[in-house]
C-alpha cells in the first residue's frame, strides 16, 4: 500500500503530525525552556518556528502539486474572500465588549504572570494577536472554499 | 458557458468518476463543471473534447451565442 492509496484525511493527519508534535513539545517544554538562559531558549523557540513554518509551506506545495484548476479555482476564491473576511471577524469580535474584555484580562493576566519581565507581556499579546488573525483567516478561507463548492452553479 | 456534458456522460454511461479518471481531475471538478459553475480553462476543454471524439464546440456553447436556426 503506498501513501497515495491511504484515506485523504489519514494522509492529512500524517502529513500535519511533525508540525503539531514540534508546537506540542514546545509547548510541553515550556517549564523546561525557562530554566534555560535567555538565548538558548530564543534560539530554540527560532528552529523550532522555523521548522513549522518550512514544513508548512511544504505540505502546501505538496497538496497544490495534487490539485486540478478547479480545486486551485475555489482556494483562490477561499483566499480572496476568506482572508477578508477572516481579518474583518477579528476585527469586529474585539469591538464586542464580552470578548474586548476577555483580551483585555488575559492581556493584564499575561503581564501579571510575566511579574518583573513585563516588557515582554506587549509582545507576546501582539504575537498572539497576530496568530488568532492568522488562525481566523485559515478558516475563513476554508469556509469560503467550502461554499463555493456547495453554492449552485453561476 | 453552457455545455452538454451531462448528456454525453449519460450516453456513453460514465460516472461523474469515470470522467474524471479520464480527465485527471477529481469527481468534483466534474461536477463543478458539468453544472457550470466553473468554466474550464482551453487545455482542459480541449481535453475533455478529446474524451467524447468531439470538437469544443460541440461540447460547450456561449450564454451570448447566436441561435445556430438563425445562421
Amino acid at each position: 500500500m503506498t501513501l497515495s492509496n491511504l484515506p485523504r484525511t489519514l494522509l492529512g493527519a500524517i502529513a500535519l503530525a511533525p508540525a503539531v508534535i514540534v508546537i506540542t513539545a514546545m509547548l510541553a517544554a515550556i517549564p523546561w525552556l525557562k530554566s534555560l538562559p535567555d538565548s538558548i531558549a530564543m534560539a530554540i523557540a527560532i528552529t523550532a518556528s522555523l521548522f513549522v513554518m518550512g514544513w508548512s509551506l511544504f505540505i502546501a506545495f505538496a497538496a497544490q502539486k495534487t490539485q486540478d484548476e478547479v480545486q486551485r479555482h475555489s482556494e483562490r476564491i477561499g483566499l480572496q474572500y476568506g482572508f477578508t473576511g477572516g481579518a474583518f471577524f477579528v476585527a469586529i469580535l474585539l469591538m464586542i465588549p464580552p470578548f474586548h474584555d476577555v483580551v483585555i484580562n488575559a492581556a493584564n493576566n499575561l503581564a501579571i504572570s510575566l511579574k518583573g519581565d513585563a516588557q515582554k507581556a506587549p509582545m507576546l499579546a501582539y504575537v498572539a494577536g497576530i496568530a488568532t488573525l492568522a488562525f481566523a483567516q485559515s478558516i475563513g478561507a476554508v469556509i469560503a472554499s467550502r461554499f463555493w463548492w456547495r453554492s449552485k452553479s453561476s | 458557458m453552457k455545455n452538454r456534458i451531462r448528456v454525453l456522460r449519460a450516453e456513453r454511461q460514465w460516472t461523474q468518476a469515470d470522467l474524471a479518471s479520464r480527465l485527471e481531475v477529481s469527481r468534483n471538478s466534474v461536477n463543478a463543471i458539468e453544472n457550470g459553475k466553473y468554466d474550464p480553462s482551453l487545455p482542459l476543454a480541449f481535453r475533455i473534447a478529446d474524451v467524447f471524439g468531439l470538437t469544443i464546440e460541440d461540447i460547450f456553447e456561449r450564454d451570448d451565442a447566436p441561435a445556430r436556426a438563425a445562421e
